[in-house]
């Protein structure tokens, strides 16, 4: 913003700047205003009043509930389970590590209704899975499980490979002289390998976070919509949509607001910084 | 004592050496890049498992393929000072510094007492607490130094300490690194480097790697007065000249080398024999160039143009487009006198006594 203030004060400046520069400017500035406008849209399309009384309507309240409570839990099974499958990734060297590699991406690509069909299917009563468990009294569809495991699903690729990415960057002689120095590789692990990739650790937990938040498709598929259980703020969304759509907008803005939020702590706390 | 017999592959590349190091005697290990010093130093301190082989350092085998014996990396008490002083980048100084003691389960106050001494020892304690991306060259060898000797671990393995220092810092890291070798005592150090100067200077010993195999080894002063091959003599800035001997008055023969007929005294332990190849070697630093032919009494004297001028330790090196190619040192001064540059013509003498030949 800064910029484009300085080169309207000074036509000796704004005549200094290279024509490709103006060019991609004008690009960039659109691309910058279609992410803005809908977004801005949607503000003006609520007011504090409404945003009031969507923060006293248990529904909301409850979808918000949900939601926190889901994407933590997804947040920590990520964190667990997709820490060694990105060291497996951009250390391991074996047969099928594409392949590997690729199948991690697939939750990406997919759309996420296949991906909760596919999870319904697995985890289903008829399911291989999901009948052992139903034989132990644990019903995973429609359950608050099942939205646990639809965020997962979905997010979970975006912590693998950025982690994955930020683990390959590690130069692997300061992992060596750690050794050398009497450092177990468990040690190593911790006091070097991890630390390092702390960045993109940091950068793929928001980025898989956001995700999670927002996840929609499979999570009604797989579990439902069911207030106070499975419904989260997007499915809440949804079928407020179709009820009141100003108190949809009200969860929209709220939404939004919190994901800018994560977005631009991030940032702002540069915590995601490569050292 | 370290000893290490060993076969490596690295890739395509084969090492096949043997090296032994005595206690107290600093071991310099040189060759150009590819010769395979990285990759024996690794297998040393366990981060590359040889084919074959054994390494025992003090009476302890740490490898030996035939027993079965490898001793994982964070076992072996080594202390390496990686190329390029590879530094903890998350950590300050004295993190890096406390990294081994912290690492080998020592007490608090152990390793407090440990660092401190270091950071003293290395002139670090006003860096203490410096992110390690703040600090120059110098001073980050100092801390890959005082990291890997904080400990005073048995084996002290240095790979290139000087390679990526400006030349100012060389000198003052060079004598740190004497001073520390030299307090070493009677354990083991091992010094790669590319450059003899620095291996001399240091080291007692030296080992010439060439191609993953020992070309020459021996001390220091035996090595700069008779390097057996041309790479050694090469890696050692001497003059190698190969060619056909022939027998002259006294003790002097003459080496037809190429182009060039060059008169030198015959080596009393090794001296040439007529129809069998023979070499000739001359310091650049006994070779005088002129601006015009020269009067005196120098039997060699050769007319040709400057091919190429390099720097080497303070003084100027002339490479003259002779084949085969002929090296003199001069001062930066006389340099500057005769106008030495790329392609002008000069003449270079030296005497017959200056020069040695060999069988």
């Amino acid at each position: 913003m800064n910029h484009v203030g300085q080169t309207h004060a000074g036509v000796r400046a704004a005549s200094a700047i290279p024509a490709h520069w103006v060019m991609s400017g004008i690009l960039a500035v659109i691309a910058a205003l279609f992410i803005a406008f809908p977004l801005a849209a949607l503000l003006t399309r609520t007011s504090v009043a409404d945003l009031l009384s969507a923060a006293r309507d248990p529904v909301v309240l409850d979808a918000m509930r949900v939601s926190g409570e889901t994407t933590a839990i997804s947040l920590l099974l990520i964190l667990l389970f997709g820490t060694p499958l990105a060291l497996v990734l951009a250390r391991g060297r074996f047969p099928g590590r594409a392949l590997l590699d690729a199948l991690v991406g697939l939750p990406l690509v997919l759309p996420p209704v296949v991906a909760g069909l596919a999870l319904l299917v697995a985890f289903g009563r008829t399911g291989p899975v999901g009948g052992a468990l139903g034989a132990l009294g644990i019903d995973i569809p429609l359950s608050t499980t099942a939205v646990v495991l639809a965020q997962s699903f979905v997010a979970g690729p975006f912590f693998v490979y950025a982690v994955a990415g930020g683990l390959a960057q590690v130069d692997t002689g300061v992992e060596e002289v750690a050794r050398t120095l009497g450092a177990t590789p468990w040690r190593v692990l911790w006091t070097v390998t991890i630390p390092l990739a702390r960045p993109a650790m940091v950068y793929g937990a928001v980025l898989s976070t956001a995700r999670a938040l927002g996840e929609f498709g499979a999570t009604i598929t797989v579990a439902g919509n069911v207030q106070g259980r499975t419904q989260t703020m997007p499915t809440a969304i949804f079928l407020a949509f179709e009820r009141d759509p100003h108190g949809a907008v009200a969860l929209a803005v709220v939404l939004a607001i919190v994901s800018f939020a994560l977005l631009l702590a991030v940032r702002g706390l540069r915590i995601a910084r490569p050292l | 004592m370290l000893r290490a017999d060993l076969v490596a592959c690295a890739g395509r590349f084969e090492l096949d050496a043997s090296i032994g190091a005595e206690a107290g005697v600093p071991l310099g290990l040189v060759g150009g890049n590819g010769a395979g010093k990285t990759t024996l130093l690794r297998c040393i301190a366990g981060l590359h498992r040889p084919e074959r082989g054994r390494v025992s350092v003090g009476g302890e085998v740490w490898f030996d393929r035939g027993r079965g014996i490898d001793v994982a990396a964070h076992r072996r008490p080594v202390g390496l000072v990686p190329q390029h002083g590879i530094l903890f980048p998350h950590l300050d100084v004295t993190g890096n510094v406390a990294y081994g003691p912290r690492a080998s389960g020592l007490s608090r106050t152990a390793v407090r007492r440990a660092v401190a001494v270091s950071l003293e020892r290395f002139s670090l304690i006003p860096l203490a607490r410096r992110r390690t991306g703040s600090l120059s060259g110098g001073e980050r060898q100092r801390v890959a130094l005082a990291r890997a000797c904080a400990l005073d671990p048995p084996l002290l393995l240095l790979d290139e300490p000087l390679a990526a220092l400006d030349p100012l810092s060389r000198i003052e890291a060079r004598a740190i690194l004497r001073e520390v070798v030299r307090e070493r005592g009677d354990r083991c150090t091992v010094l790669v480097t590319h450059d003899v100067r620095d291996a001399v200077d240091i080291a007692g010993r030296l080992v010439v790697l060439d191609g993953g195999r020992v070309l020459q080894e021996g001390t220091a002063t035996d090595m700069l007065q008779h390097p057996r091959s041309s790479l050694v003599a090469a890696l050692i800035g001497q003059n190698w000249l190969s060619g056909d001997p022939e027998p002259g008055a006294g003790d002097l023969w003459t080496v037809a080398a190429g182009e060039l007929r060059l008169v030198g005294v015959a080596d009393p332990g090794e001296p040439p024999q007529a129809g069998r190849p023979a070499y000739l070697l001359i310091d650049p630093r006994d070779i005088t160039l002129h601006a015009t032919l020269p009067e005196g009494s120098a039997q060699n004297t050769v007319r040709a143009r400057v091919s190429l001028l390099s720097e080497a330790g303070g003084h100027v090196r002339v490479t003259l487009g002779t084949t085969p190619p002929l090296t003199a040192e001069i001062t930066p001064g006389s340099a500057t006198q005769l106008g030495v540059h790329s392609g002008r013509i000069l003449w270079a003498s030296f005497k017959a006594t200056a020069a040695r030949v060999f069988g």
